[in-house]
């Protein structure tokens, strides 16, 4: 088996912690009784740098790759959709930075597991689904509408004002969704949605759907998503106003979404797709765009990915 | 302008304005203050000034301040007004005023309420200034009122004239920029501006239709490699930013199982936002049309090679079996000897023709001569001089010829020949000894159609190799030239005559099992017998043919040339005189113009070349020279040559090398 490590710089606070991290992983692959392996490290650049060499490195050899995501949810997409193609290719969190949603589908204190180069090394695979969404892959969720467009004012503030961000740092998200429910025009529009060949067209203010029941740093709008089940979760979530929106927010995020049947609704499925007169704004994993329309479909077993310790994904609330 | 600049400096004007206005209030509230008044004024102006420093500090730092910004002191301002009318007392109403203007902003649009505060200050600022209110009877609120308006509407104007100035100039500087996205929407380029982390900035109509992007605008500052789904691009792309590929390279993609070719041009700005500008022009044309002349040129080049050695064969057994021929004595070896370079030469004679055919077929010159032919008498007469090769490889040549075939046909006799002798050559040629040729001609399936079907049990070829036979140059396999010669020409012309005549031609075969070349071709019903071939009627009659007593003029500059004629002619008894250049036959014929009963004229000599000569003879004031038989003698068989010859006044044409049967043929019919 090889092994290849992909660190983003930006998912560390400081470079001296990034080293740190680097010099712990060469220390494991040079001790004596690891000399024979293979590895390598790669530092990304940009976003989606790591994708070719990934590929590039992958494509090299018919051994087994084991590429080891280290940083956050933004590089795991990237490594992600580098390793999605290819059969002898598996994949690893390491997670550092705010945003490590994905480890949290196997429990909320299994972060610490992850990080030990060792255990990651060692560990066995388990199959895991991945959401295709216009070519591109992810792991954890795709969502559309208010709270993707949190994610969007949040980083055109940072852009606006890119010395009042680095000041100011994360904590500038929170501005992000009292803009975007100012929007009154987002919170109103009108999608086209269908699932599984069902229509379910209507004005939504937001539509989640999740593979992980986790997302957002602490939010788990989906408790019954489970990453390897086949399946994709969806919730439709219907315009309100946005006084009562704010009334309800905090129960979806922490998955009490059926406390609401008037406003929220739950479905299950393996193709979604949406359309609307106006833009989308889509948060897929933490990248935040915008496009003319979405598709998604669930690509079951599409990935291996490491488990250390023998961790196994999480249900944190069974199909009601 | 735009609408956003104008609100910017609309709330920058009147935020500066009201900053002045309410500074002068918080100094006057402190001598209303110190005189024992500032009750009833304080909590206003220190609210305003308060608020006023709020706003102007949100509205700077932010450059464009969001309604919120500016409402929030309205109400204020407005509440604090109510409150020091009704502390105050009636002689408040300005305030009032001032207050329901603040209050109305709430319901107008941020665009309207601006420019109504602002008219609203410059209106009382003139109003002011014309009507000079007395100062005099009014409370000291009131006269403070009046010069905070004043002041106010003056400030206004100022910094709003101002700052307009600076605005319109940035709008210039943004109108070039303007100019120039303008100018790369309508570019074919695919232009993509990234900034420094490689998100989109810009990119071109064109990126866009490429990508299959619905909406350019869309796409800002997504990664701008996401733009991408297709591998190849992917690559391509991840090399540009990463600066493997330098800016001018061409790199290859697969689009839609199409080789496509692009050239990358990736320059950095320099500009206060780092980035870069790439530029994508696809250039596959240019590259597919340099691939072909670069694959011409080595066909050519393996063409000539091949041709080198396909003449060098024949030429090799012609000199070798010469040399035998001179310097043995015995006279069946001699035989032996000139057989075998008659059969040399005509081989050769039939590459040099084949190559013609090529030359005439890649110059869309290559046509048809169609006339009535006995069709049954064509096939067995090639048939007979193909059995001579499948008897000396002890195979065995059945043919069978359908009933309902027609006896007479119009159709090019020759190149069907042609076709067909190539065909059966091929059978007998790849099939070993004592296997099996089939000949089999029926009727086609449409009316006025023949399909001929040649089969063998030979070595076959593979389906691979099926689909390279048609193209010229091209053989099964580069070890058949070794093993087998050829040129690969032969099928290439097949293909070209059949398609010429309305048919289809193709290969069923199988490595091992053996081949069938079958090929259909359109004809003409023939009404009558054809006239029996005149030259077969010539020689039945008369052959071997005497001209004695007949002088005939021939222009030859080739001393090889002149004797294979007078040789070629012995027999015939027939006197010649020789012309070594054109210049020479015009004086010859001039000085014995009755002496001689045809000419024949070579084209290319020195000093005057054939056709010159020709108009020399026919323009002399001789009544023969008007009259006198003059036949073409030249290697340029094309038929725009043999045109040329006629229209300079010759008579007729012999292509080289001279055919005996043609040569007697020409006399016999001008003699």
């Amino acid at each position: 088996m090889k092994h290849l490590v992909v660190v983003n710089p930006i998912s560390f606070n400081k470079k001296a912690e990034m080293t740190a991290v680097i010099r712990d992983i060469n220390a494991y692959f040079d001790r004596d009784d690891n000399k024979d392996i293979d590895y390598y490290i790669y530092i990304s650049r940009y976003p989606r740098d790591a994708v070719s060499v990934i590929k590039k490195y992958i494509g090299k050899t018919k051994d087994t790759v084991r590429v080891y995501s280290v940083g956050g949810d933004g590089i795991m997409f990237d490594c992600l959709n580098g390793i999605v193609t290819f059969e002898n290719a598996e994949l690893a969190v390491i997670p550092y930075g705010i945003s490590n949603d994905f480890v949290r589908a196997f429990g909320e204190n299994a972060a610490h597991v992850f990080r030990d180069i060792e255990k990651q090394v060692k560990a066995e695979t388990i199959p895991t689904d991945v959401i295709n969404v216009g070519g591109k892959h992810s792991l954890n969720f795709c969502a559309v509408g208010v709270e993707a467009a949190s994610v969007l004012k949040y980083y055109g503030i940072c852009r606006k004002y890119p010395d009042i961000a680095k000041k100011i740092g994360k904590p500038l998200f929170v501005v992000g969704a009292p803009l975007a429910l100012m929007d009154k025009k987002l919170v109103h529009q009108e999608y086209e949605v269908t699932i599984d060949g069902v229509n379910y067209n209507g004005r939504y203010c937001t539509i989640n759907i999740a593979n992980n029941p986790c997302y957002g740093g602490n939010k788990t709008p989906a408790p019954m998503a489970h990453p390897a089940d086949g399946f994709l979760d969806i919730i439709l979530a219907k315009s309100i106003s946005r006084l009562r929106l704010l009334s309800v927010i905090y129960d979806y995020t922490k998955g009490k979404y059926y406390k609401y049947p008037g406003i929220f609704k739950y479905i299950r499925g393996t193709e979604v797709s949406i359309r609307s007169q106006s833009p989308l704004q889509i948060n897929t994993d933490g990248e935040s765009y915008y496009d003319a329309r979405l598709d998604a479909k669930i690509i079951p077993s599409a990935v291996k990915i490491a488990a250390p310790d023998g961790l196994k994904y999480v249900r944190r609330r069974e199909l009601l | 302008m735009n609408d956003k600049q104008e609100r910017t400096h609309i709330i920058i004007a009147n935020s500066i304005a009201v900053f002045m206005v309410t500074f002068y209030s918080f100094v006057r509230s402190f001598y209303f203050i110190y005189i024992g008044q500032g009750d009833r004024v304080i909590f206003f102006f220190l609210a305003s000034m308060i608020t006023a420093v709020v706003m102007c500090v949100v509205c700077i730092v932010l450059k464009n301040a969001e309604a919120l910004a500016f409402l929030v002191p309205s109400i204020i301002i407005t509440g604090i007004s109510i409150y020091a009318f009704i502390a105050g007392g009636t002689d408040n109403y300005f305030i009032i005023l001032v207050g329901v203007i603040s209050v109305s902003g709430v319901y107008f649009s941020i665009k309207y309420f601006l420019r109504f505060v602002l008219f609203v200050n410059v209106l009382v600022f003139t109003s002011l200034v014309i009507f000079r209110f007395p100062l005099e009877g009014y409370s000291t609120l009131m006269t403070a009122l009046y010069i905070r308006w004043l002041l106010a509407g003056l400030c206004t104007l100022i910094v709003y004239l101002t700052v307009r100035h600076g605005v319109n100039r940035y709008s210039k500087a943004n109108a070039s920029m303007d100019s120039f996205l303008t100018m790369l929407e309508t570019t074919p380029n695919i232009v993509a501006i990234v900034d420094e982390q490689n998100r989109v900035k810009y990119i071109s109509k064109s990126l866009a239709n490429f990508a299959n992007i619905e909406r350019a605008e869309l796409v800002a500052y997504r990664p701008f490699l996401d733009l991408f789904n297709n591998p190849d691009m992917m690559d391509m792309m991840t090399s540009v930013l990463n600066n493997d590929l330098d800016s001018g390279d061409t790199a290859k993609a697969i689009i839609d199982g199409e080789e496509r070719y692009y050239k990358v041009i990736s320059v950095p700005l320099e500009t206060a936002e780092k980035g870069r500008l790439i530029d994508i022009t696809d250039v596959t044309p240019i590259m597919i049309a340099r691939y072909q002349a670069e694959s011409a040129s080595t066909a050519k080049s393996d063409f000539l090679s091949k041709m080198s050695h396909e003449i060098r064969t024949p030429m090799n057994a012609i000199i070798g079996m010469t040399n035998i021929a001179r310097n043995v004595d015995d006279p069946k070896r001699k035989e032996d000897a000139l057989i075998k370079i008659d059969a040399a030469s005509k081989h050769l004679l039939g590459l040099i023709n084949d190559i013609l055919d090529v030359s005439k077929i890649e110059a869309d010159k290559f046509e048809l001569y169609y006339h009535t032919f006995d069709f049954r008498k064509m096939i067995h007469n090639t048939i007979n001089v193909i059995s001579v090769h499948s008897e000396e490889k002890s195979q065995k040549l059945i043919i069978n010829l359908d009933e309902c075939l027609p006896q007479y046909i119009i159709c090019d006799e020759l190149k069907l020949t042609q076709v067909i002798t190539n065909l059966i050559s091929n059978a007998v040629k790849f099939t070993p000894e004592g296997g099996t040729v089939r000949f089999n001609a029926t009727c086609g399936v449409t009316p006025n159609t023949l399909r001929i079907d040649i089969s063998d049990n030979g070595i076959g070829i593979s389906e691979e190799q099926q689909l390279r036979l048609f193209n010229a140059f091209e053989q099964a396999d580069v070890s058949t030239t070794r093993k087998f010669g050829g040129t690969g020409l032969g099928l290439a012309i097949s293909k070209r005559i059949v398609e010429m005549m309305g048919g289809q031609i193709w290969i069923e075969s199988k490595l091992g099992v053996g081949t069938s070349s079958i090929f259909t071709f359109t004809f003409e019903e023939a009404e009558y017998e054809p006239a029996l071939d005149e030259a077969e009627e010539i020689l039945a009659d008369t052959y071997p043919i005497r001209f004695r007593g007949t002088n005939i003029l021939i222009a030859e500059d080739v001393d090889i040339n002149r004797e294979i004629i007078e040789a070629i002619l012995d027999e015939t008894e027939i006197s010649i005189d020789f012309a070594l250049n054109g210049l020479e036959v015009v004086s010859m014929f001039k000085e014995s113009p009755d002496k001689y009963s045809l000419i024949l004229m070579d084209i290319q000599m020195p000093e005057m070349d054939g056709f010159d000569a020709t108009k020399a003879i026919r323009a002399l004031d001789l009544e023969k020279a008007k009259t006198i038989p003059i036949v073409a003698m030249t290697a340029n068989v094309f038929k725009e040559d043999i045109e040329k010859c006629l229209s300079v006044g010759m008579n007729d044409h012999l292509g080289k090398p001279v055919d005996i049967n043609e040569l007697i043929k020409v006399l016999k019919h001008y003699l």
